[in-house]
Formats: structure tokens, C-alpha cells, sequence
């Protein structure tokens, strides 16, 4: 997975960015149901979790609101259009507080 | 209803049952081992795996609760005692604890070690750190108990043992002896003996309180695991589990089987001064004044270590703050009593004798209370918000485990209160637990200095006032940052 989402988000607003999933070969892979959980350190908050939409071959877009400044944890998760399950930690995005 | 919760119908014949604790300590036992397992090979996303959630969110915080609401039931659930137990077979101990190690020194030592520790390694972030500190826990008890006999870990080193110690002095429950007269004519002793038959014909042998507290001469909860061998093992049945007013043990200058008087043992004194200020060290140090103090003890010591920086702050957060603040009120206290000291039976005298220290030693105690509660308002907190979390990450942790949505789909949406719901409760736990330790102080000074007692508790109730006003900032900080990395 290629995320490209910076990585510096103001809180309570609105974050979009994108990504790529590709295969072993490269390839990038079309029709995955994905969707991306936005996780703070400290277990037991409250996560953020979008859909993603593919936009272009293999490519995803992804918006979420970061309800808290923090470190945040993406992790993408979902089925590909073969079944199979995908469970992978993606990158990490720090926001800042807003105001 | 009875008084003893062993005589109420479904809790009391479940707590009476022989195998209730071997049943409380499988169970969790088995969570330690989704703890483990799902820490060392699950997601390394802390609030995505079972380590770090049961851990920081649930276990700590269901266990002030139980403790609170209860009594020590976690201590009785320990499974490190149910592993222990199962390498006594294989080794059995047969040395003594040394005699200058029997105090809670040491334990306070790694009370404070493991605060310090967590803070440096941001362990509630870290699943696999969090398994591995969970099998060095289980590790650290085996290894001392299969060389010393008794209970030595439980009573001796265990930080949250000694966490529960001082919280159950709070418990509306204790284990007492239910008839003096009973105890007097036992020749017996099994409740620290051990029984040869159990309290039933036909049982193997039961053992006596591993933690020395003999039933006819233990008063209040300090050291008491709720095992409960003490009612396995009385022959005459006369051990019970009965309700109390929580705190008022705090007040008990008597002589304490295995324990001594509080009033005269500095060790747990330091434990209760300890307990409180690592309960506002633990809660500040999430927020993001901390952040900048971080800074600004970098830059004054001009160090880009985060261990140096922590220690300084943890030194004076745990050590010479509260040192210097229950100092004060200690001097305070003797300087306007000088002219009421107590005497042994009660009478009191003109002269000063007792020094700051002494005086510490036994107005400490009274701010358990307000320790207790601010440790509640702060896990209280991660349960009530996360308390439902458990549920997605156990769906998740069963992907990891097989592959497919063996539980169903994670649902992300099971969360728990909004932070903003639960801080009135905070709040009223922390006022609440400020009345308790102001009642206790009180009580306190009219135990000892009963001819000034309004002007010996002053000091206290003072310290009182200034610590709940600092808990309740704490817990006002926003949730912003918190978690965040330390940075110079």
C-alpha cells in the first residue's frame, strides 16, 4: 500500500488523501471493499473510521475527520474483490489541535 | 440480609465454594493469555489489539471499581498465584524472606518503577511491550515464590498488590473473625496453620493465610489477598466476609496481625503518600501541561533524553513534592498540638515528644481516600469511554486469529460514554474521595491530639483541599495530545 496523506492534520477538519494498493507484481489492485480506521494511541478512544473509495485503477480516496489532536494510527482494512481479507497498518498521521 | 456476604445465597455459596478462586484465576487467566498471545502476534496498533486494551483500559479500570465496590477480588482472581501454585509442585520454596526485606520498601520502590516505566516506554501504545511486561510479571512471581516461602511476592514486591493493599482500606468488605469467643477456645490455629481435612470431612488439606494475618487478631484489609484459605480452613466456620464503613480502618491504631500498627509503620505510610501522588503523577502526565514541562526540564537541563527528563519529573512528582507538602503539615501539626500529645490509654501530656515524622506516619493515611478516588475518576474514565471497545478488538483479534469475521465484522462503533458525560462523575468521585480523607483526618486528630483536634487536622485538611483542587484541573485538561510523542 502507497498512502500519500501528509503528515500533519489540523483537528476537526476535514482530511482527505489517497492511496494505492498494489499487488506482489506491482499491479495495482481494483474492486477491494477497503475502508480506513484512524486510531489514537491511547487505547479505548473513540476511532475514526471511513470508507474508501477507489477513484482510479487501484487507487483509493479516503476522508476523515480527526476528532482530537494527537498521534493517529491508519490502518486499512476491508476484502478484496477475491474474498480475500485485508488487515494492514498503513502509516501514521500526527494532528494538531485546532484553534 | 446477613452482615456476611459468605451467608448470602448465590455470592456467598459461590465464594464458600473450594474451587471459587482456581475459578476466578482460570478465567483470568485466560485473559492474560489472549493478552499475550494477541501482543506478541496481533496488530501492533494499541487500541486495535487485545493487550493494550484489556490491559490500560479494562483490567486497571475494573479493578479500582471492584476494589472500591467491593473488596480485592483482584488479588483474589491473581492468576500469577495459579502458576505459582503449579511450580510449588515442581520446586517447592524453603527459604524465609530475609527480616529486613519484611516492610513494603521494596515494593514501593517498583510501585514507583512501574509508573515511571510505563510513562518512559508509553507502554499503553505498545501491545507487544505490554505482553512482555505481563510474562515478566508472571515470571518475576514465580521465580521469588518457588525460593521463599508463603506469599512473599503478594506481600512483599508486588506494586499492584500493594495498589490493592491500600485501595481495600477503602472496600465497604473485609475478612474478619465472625465470634471472638470461638477464636479464644480454638487450640487449633488452622486459619494460619492450615487445616489437615479442610473445614469439610474428606477434603485434602487446606492451607492457612499465606500473609501471616492470623483471623482472631486481623483487623481491616491491608495484606488480605481475599483468598479466603482462612474460611477453608476454620474448622469452627466462624470466618467472615462482612460489610463495614469503608475507610474507617484507616482510623485503627491497634495492633494488626502481620501488619503491626499503622500509626508506627512508615513503610505503608510512605505507600499511602505514594499511592495519592502517583495517582495525580499518573493522571498529569497525559496532559499537555505535562508536554510542556517535558520542554521545559529539557531545556533547563539542556538533555534531549526523555529517560532524565522523566526521572527529574517523576523524582519530584513522587518523592520530593509529597515529601515536602505532608512534611509541612506534619510540622504544622506538631508546632500547634505541642501542648496535647497523646499517651498510651488515651491520656495526653504537656511536652513535646514525637517528631515530623511520626506525626506523618499517622495522619498519611488519611489521604487514601482522595488517592483512591482520583486513581477511579482517571481509569474510571478510559473504562466508561472504551468500555465497549473490547468488542471490536476482540472481532478484529479473531480475523488475526483465523482469518475471517469469526465474531462478525468489527464493530467500531461499540466506543463507550462520551468524555463528557463522564467528567460530573469525576468530579463527584474526587469531591467524594476529598470528604473521606477530610473525615479521616479528622478522625484522626480526635483519636490522638483530643484536645485540639480541630487545630491538628487543619494542616491536613488544608493539603486535603489544595490536592482535590489540583485533581479536579487534572482531570479538566482536554484530551488533546494526550499520547502524543515527547519532543525537545
Amino acid at each position: 500500500v502507497e498512502w500519500t496523506a501528509g503528515e500533519v492534520a489540523i483537528s476537526g477538519t476535514s482530511m482527505r488523501d489517497a492511496f494505492t494498493l498494489r499487488d506482489a507484481a506491482q499491479r495495482p489492485v481494483t474492486g477491494a471493499m477497503l475502508r480506513v480506521e484512524a486510531h489514537m494511541d491511547h487505547p479505548g478512544m473513540a476511532p475514526v473510521v471511513a470508507p474508501a473509495r477507489e477513484r482510479v485503477e487501484g487507487v483509493y480516496e479516503v476522508q476523515m475527520d480527526l476528532t482530537m489532536g494527537g498521534q493517529w494510527t491508519l490502518r486499512l482494512t476491508g476484502t478484496l474483490a477475491d474474498g480475500r481479507r485485508v488487515q494492514q497498518e498503513i502509516g501514521s498521521v500526527a494532528a494538531r489541535p485546532s484553534g | 440480609v446477613s452482615a456476611d456476604v459468605l451467608r448470602w445465597p448465590v455470592v456467598g455459596r459461590f465464594l464458600r465454594w473450594r474451587h471459587a478462586r482456581t475459578a476466578a484465576q482460570l478465567a483470568l487467566l485466560l485473559v492474560a493469555a489472549a493478552v499475550v498471545f494477541h501482543g506478541l502476534f496481533g496488530p501492533q496498533v494499541a487500541p486495535a489489539n487485545l493487550a493494550t486494551v484489556l490491559t490500560w483500559v479494562h483490567y486497571r479500570g475494573l479493578l479500582i471499581v471492584a476494589v472500591l465496590a467491593s473488596a480485592n477480588l483482584f488479588c483474589m482472581g491473581c492468576p500469577m498465584v495459579l502458576v505459582r501454585d503449579a511450580a510449588r509442585r515442581v520446586h517447592s520454596p524453603h527459604r524465609s524472606w530475609p527480616r529486613r526485606l519484611r516492610n513494603k520498601w521494596a515494593a514501593l520502590v517498583l510501585f514507583a518503577g512501574v509508573l515511571f516505566v510505563y510513562e518512559l516506554f508509553d507502554l499503553w501504545a505498545l501491545p507487544r511491550a505490554t505482553a512482555m511486561l505481563v510474562l515478566g510479571y508472571f515470571a518475576a512471581a514465580v521465580a521469588i515464590d518457588v525460593v521463599f516461602t508463603g506469599a512473599t511476592f503478594c506481600k512483599y514486591l508486588c506494586p499492584v498488590g500493594q495498589f490493592n493493599f491500600v485501595a481495600a482500606t477503602m472496600a465497604p468488605l473485609e475478612v474478619r473473625a465472625r465470634d471472638q469467643g470461638v477464636c479464644r477456645s480454638c487450640r487449633t490455629f488452622d486459619c494460619i496453620a492450615g487445616s489437615p481435612t479442610g473445614s469439610q470431612a474428606g477434603q485434602p488439606r487446606q492451607r492457612g493465610c499465606e500473609l501471616r494475618l492470623f483471623l482472631p487478631l486481623k483487623r481491616g484489609s491491608m495484606d488480605c489477598t481475599l483468598c479466603l484459605d482462612c474460611v477453608h480452613a476454620c474448622p469452627h466456620d466462624n470466618a467472615a466476609l462482612s460489610l463495614r464503613v469503608p475507610g474507617l480502618e484507616l482510623v485503627d491504631a491497634g495492633r494488626r496481625s502481620g501488619v503491626g500498627r499503622l500509626p508506627e509503620r512508615r513503610d505503608i505510610a510512605a505507600l499511602a503518600v505514594l499511592f495519592v501522588s502517583g495517582a495525580l503523577v499518573n493522571a498529569f502526565a497525559m496532559t499537555d501541561p505535562a508536554r510542556r514541562v517535558e520542554s521545559w526540564v529539557a531545556e533547563s537541563l539542556r538533555t534531549s533524553s526523555e529517560g532524565l527528563v522523566l526521572a527529574v519529573m517523576f523524582l519530584f512528582g513522587l518523592v520530593i513534592a509529597p515529601v515536602l507538602v505532608v512534611a509541612v503539615a506534619a510540622a504544622v501539626t506538631r508546632r500547634v498540638s505541642l501542648h496535647d500529645l497523646p499517651l498510651e490509654g488515651g491520656s495526653h501530656r504537656n511536652v513535646g515528644s514525637g517528631n515530623i515524622a511520626d506525626v506523618a506516619t499517622r495522619f498519611a493515611y488519611a489521604l487514601i481516600p482522595l488517592g483512591a478516588c482520583v486513581w477511579l475518576a482517571h481509569y474510571g474514565f478510559h473504562l466508561l469511554t472504551g468500555l465497549f471497545t473490547v468488542v471490536p478488538v476482540a472481532q478484529t483479534a479473531a480475523i488475526d486469529a483465523v482469518g475471517w469475521a469469526a465474531l462478525g465484522e468489527p464493530a467500531w462503533r461499540w466506543v463507550g460514554l462520551q468524555p463528557g458525560t463522564v467528567f460530573p462523575l469525576q468530579l463527584g468521585f474526587i469531591v467524594l474521595g476529598a470528604m473521606g480523607s477530610v473525615a479521616i483526618a479528622s478522625r484522626i486528630a480526635s483519636r490522638d491530639y483530643s484536645g485540639r483536634p480541630g487545630a491538628a487536622a487543619a494542616p491536613w485538611i488544608v493539603l486535603v483541599v489544595v490536592l482535590t483542587a489540583v485533581a479536579m484541573w487534572l482531570i479538566a485538561q482536554p484530551m488533546a495530545l494526550r499520547g502524543a510523542s515527547f519532543a525537545v
